[in-house]
């Protein structure tokens, strides 16, 4: 596979990932695997792509105050266990499986991309700076003229379904976000907003977990991974630019359908 | 749960401390994935091994600041989770090297 081959595969993953609000790795590893690369080889490009988008995210979030650091260290224990056991499961289980997985993993990301937005109960308003509280799993975000107060509940169920997404991230090259984001909006209770730029920074650590375990053994092709999170890096941009453009429920249907189409393709090249 | 509040102002957290650096580091992943990518040979091999480098290593600086920050101002159960995380990250590499 040559190199405009993975910056294109990255671009298009990535553009349409962030059009979509689902992050890219999970439309572009079984977009690799379509294309030719065994689904090991694909794993480990799609947590860079992953890392890199994470990275990029990261400070503009942290100045917002959106990030609540706290929840996401809390939730990534159990992901990062995850995402180790599943990136070290990888090496053992045969193609079939790994494929059989990833094609379940974009099918979860597309249901979890038809959920219905959830109407957040709106608290007094409070004269705080958006941020996270010392001590405890909550903070106060910004909402368009006001900040207002969040906490974070039902902590066990949501360490076990993060688990499950670290496993599918390891194994599958994910970055897991399609299970994140709802887990701590739904789950947690935690607004949308502060849920996806949380996840944001922990599919950061997500991927590097995997990362630690795929570079040690060898199995990242660094030019390739390059090359990816090249074309990561310009279709995230190019989507944050066209986002603002174009009907969020065209795009979420656009995405769904992406993810649908992956599965099944998958499914039907065994 | 119940939401402690701290009073007007704070004390709240946003790791502004960390913007700079992520910047940099973001900067320095996009200069090395363009070297990586198209230049030949040796540059681009070590270009991209910079950038993988990157991508591992600052996801766990960051959390190594956020532990020992905690630690600092007295939030000393959330230092421990955050010091806990590290411990997983590092027993996957000791468990890849020994796959």
């Amino acid at each position: 596979m040559t190199g405009v081959v993975f910056v294109a595969a990255g671009l298009v993953a990535a553009g349409l990932g962030t059009l979509g609000g689902l992050g890219g790795a999970v439309l572009l590893v079984p977009l690799l695997v379509l294309l030719g690369l065994a689904p090991a080889d694909a794993a480990p490009l799609g947590l860079l792509a992953v890392a890199a988008g994470s990275l990029g995210a990261a400070p503009s979030q942290i100045e917002t105050g959106l990030v609540n650091h706290r929840i996401g260290v809390l939730t990534e224990v159990s992901a990062s266990a995850g995402a180790v056991t599943g990136a070290l499961a990888a090496g053992f289980v045969s193609e079939l499986t790994l494929t059989v997985v990833l094609a379940a993993a974009a099918f979860l990301a597309a249901a979890a991309n038809t959920l219905p937005g959830r109407t957040e109960h709106v608290d007094r308003a409070i004269d705080y700076t958006a941020g996270e509280l010392p001590g405890q799993l909550a903070g106060v975000y910004p909402d368009r003229r006001n900040t207002l107060p969040y906490v974070a509940g039902r902590v066990r169920p949501a360490l076990a379904l993060t688990a499950v997404a670290g496993l599918l991230a390891g194994m599958t090259g994910s970055g897991g976000g399609f299970l994140k984001t709802p887990v701590l909006h739904r789950i947690m209770g935690v607004p949308a907003k502060v849920a996806a730029a949380t996840t944001t920074f922990t599919v950061g650590i997500t991927a590097a977990s995997g990362l630690v375990v795929f570079a040690p053994q060898g199995r990242i092709d660094a030019r390739a991974g390059a090359q990816v999170v090249l074309g990561a890096i310009l279709g995230g941009t190019l989507g944050a630019a066209l986002q603002r453009r174009l009907a969020s429920g065209l795009v979420t249907a656009a995405l769904t359908i992406a993810l649908v189409g992956v599965g099944i393709a998958l499914l039907v090249r065994l | 749960m119940t939401w402690r509040a701290y009073g007007p102002r704070g004390p709240r957290g946003r790791g502004r401390r960390l913007i700079v650096p992520l910047r940099v580091a973001a900067v320095g992943v996009l200069a090395a994935g363009m070297i990586g990518a198209v230049s030949p040979g040796t540059l681009g091999r070590t270009a991209a091994y910079v950038l993988i480098g990157i991508l591992i290593a600052v996801p766990v600086l960051r959390i190594g600041f956020l532990g020992a920050r905690w630690w600092q101002i007295g939030d000393r159960r959330f230092s421990w989770w955050a010091f806990g995380l590290l411990a997983i990250i590092a027993a996957g590499a000791v468990a890849a090297l020994g796959a």
